[in-house]
């Protein structure tokens, strides 16, 4: 699985289209929190599917991909820049396709359902960098 | 006496910047999402959600969410409504 990640001081646009680039991705099965009851995030691609939604602490709230995904697919099969709408307040833009084939899983740990022959486009649109003084 | 204060004042406002630049961070927001079209079969039922022009960034009711994370300490969300 293509996994890379994003030093923090080296997170740009073009590092974001290299993340998003054509190729198999990793869905992230586990929001285990960490001593400090917060969740803990993978630094560089995480993609959590969900058909139910998100509570104010970030836990699911219905069912979701986070579980035993194996044999699942994730695939970026295109990226590529597009044009702006209009909005002072963006920078940069790129679109990328994805198709899944995922378990979905509820509370426990068993196969809720599944997600077959999904295609999704989704845009990331980049706003550039805020200097903090 | 007086002398070694205020060396001390000045060797501490040299401190006191020298902390301010190392504390001097650019950082890049979590990117926004829009969901441009969907279409699969989700627990048996075929769905297919396509973007609104008029609003790209709207959410609506949590149906379909994708947690993104790009080496952010928080996630990017996005979700949007099924039909």
């Amino acid at each position: 699985m293509d996994m890379p990640s994003i030093l923090f001081r080296e997170y740009n646009f073009e590092k974001i289209k290299q993340v998003l680039a054509p190729g198999s991705k990793q869905l992230n099965e586990s929001m285990a929190p960490n001593s400090n009851g917060m969740v803990r995030y993978r630094e560089g691609f995480d993609f959590i599917f969900s058909s139910g939604g998100w509570g104010t602490g970030g836990g699911r709230t219905g069912v979701s991909t986070i579980g035993n995904q194996a044999g699942s697919v994730l695939e970026v099969v295109s990226a590529h820049e597009i044009t702006l709408p209009p909005g002072p307040e963006l920078y940069r833009a790129v679109a990328v396709t994805f198709k899944m084939n995922a378990k979905l899983y509820a509370d426990s740990d068993q196969v809720y359902g599944e997600v077959k022959n999904a295609e999704m486009t989704l845009k990331f649109y980049y706003t550039g960098p805020i200097k903090y003084e | 006496m007086k002398k070694l204060f205020y060396f001390l004042l000045l060797l501490s406002s040299i401190v006191a910047g020298c902390r301010k630049g190392q504390n001097a961070e650019e950082i890049a927001p979590a990117p926004q999402v829009t969901l441009a079209s969907f279409r699969g079969t989700v627990r048996g039922q075929e769905i297919v959600v396509t973007e609104d022009p008029n609003d790209p960034f709207s959410i609506n009711n949590a149906s379909i969410s994708v947690l993104m994370l790009l080496g952010q300490s928080e996630p990017t969300t996005l979700i949007c409504g099924l039909p």
